[in-house]
């Protein structure tokens, strides 16, 4: 199979189209929060012309506020474009497996979060370079948090892993309950996914956990890969 | 006029409870689905604001069950949809005519409740 950014066919689109419009919502959440406290600063500016006395701290406060939903949007904005350079390079390249976990759990955080759930990432895994084309492993790791959110344990936490064994890197979605049957990848567009990638998936009683088993090294088909220096 | 406000962004509405305390309007506030029905259980608002999208039981979920504990209760929902197709989309889905677009205007807010209460 030739791998490019609509190997997943429409469900590619529709996974971008979902991305977006999550984080959209999570911009507008941030905004909604800058614009309360910065009415407030206002309010307080209104009293004080009435001649009230405004604690300073109090204002330092609200500033301090607007300040840390800025860096917020700052890094939702910056996996934005990352997520929209991800098609840049769709034929494959070089990545570094961790950063990009991070930007799928980043991505997918808010849609995860509709069943009480957080992903956390492994920081302290080995440093494992990938090929493969960004867009699809992202949508691929997004589409498995997606299934597993609601197969969460009690503990509604989900721990992304990764570690090479031999020729195949293995990444873990950990803190399921493996009582309920997967059903992941059930579309044709996610089968596509899976196979072009060469990914299969796996269960590990032990772990209460999935596993996504990948290739280390391309497959023929992947082997076009671009210089593209972006880092993820 | 005493309201309730459900958003699972503490920082969105708690300081939109302060404001709206300026203006003469009492707001409880809460940040999720169960303390709000509990909420509801324990005293009569006049108007309650929720958020759609929270984590846990959604905003027109909540809607829903509040509406079996009293129907007549006053709903108006808000979302962070980030645009007016996706406005529209939510408010044809959701079927509520009292919807606002975050960030919200304190004054198109107000004045919402206003209407929403005669």
């Amino acid at each position: 199979m030739n791998i490019n950014w609509d190997t997943a066919g429409p469900e590619g689109l529709t996974f971008f189209g979902g991305i977006t419009a999550s984080i959209s919502h999570e911009l507008n959440n941030a905004l909604a929060i800058i614009n309360e406290n910065s009415g407030l600063l206002e309010d307080f500016v209104l009293m004080a012309k009435q001649g009230m006395d405004i604690d300073p701290a109090k204002l330092l406060t609200l500033s301090s506020r607007i300040s840390s939903q800025v860096q917020r949007t700052e890094t939702i904005v910056g996996n934005l474009n990352r997520f929209a350079h991800s098609v840049n390079s769709a034929a494959g390249k070089r990545v570094n497996i961790g950063p990009l976990l991070k930007l799928a759990a980043a991505l997918t955080a808010r849609i995860v979060a509709a069943h009480e759930v957080t992903v956390e990432v492994n920081d302290a895994d080995q440093e494992i370079e990938l090929e493969t084309s960004p867009f699809l492993f992202l949508n691929l790791i997004g589409r498995c948090l997606e299934y597993a959110a609601p197969m969460t344990d009690d503990e509604k936490k989900i721990t992304l892993s990764w570690q090479q064994r031999a020729d195949k890197i293995i990444i873990s979605l950990a803190g399921l309950s493996l009582t309920e049957s997967c059903s992941f990848p059930g579309s044709e567009g996610e089968k596509a996914i899976l196979s072009a990638l060469g990914g299969t998936i796996s269960a590990d009683s032990e772990n209460h956990a999935r596993l996504l088993t990948m290739p280390a090294e391309p497959r023929a088909a992947t082997k076009q890969k671009t210089n593209d220096k972006t880092t993820y | 006029m005493h309201v309730l406000l459900v958003d699972d962004e503490q920082e969105f509405v708690s300081t939109l409870a302060e404001r709206l305390a300026f203006r003469g309007i009492e707001a409880d506030w809460v940040t999720d689905g169960e303390k709000a029905l509990e909420k509801i259980r324990s005293r009569q608002y006049d108007v309650a604001v929720l958020d759609i999208k929270m984590p846990g039981i959604s905003g027109i979920k909540l809607g829903e069950k509040i509406h079996e504990l009293n129907p007549k209760q006053k709903i108006i929902f808000c979302t962070g949809h980030g645009s007016s197709a996706d406005y529209d989309a939510g408010a044809a889905q959701s079927g509520k005519e009292y919807y606002l677009a975050k960030p919200i205007k304190i004054d198109i807010l107000i004045e919402k409740m206003k209407e929403i209460q005669n």
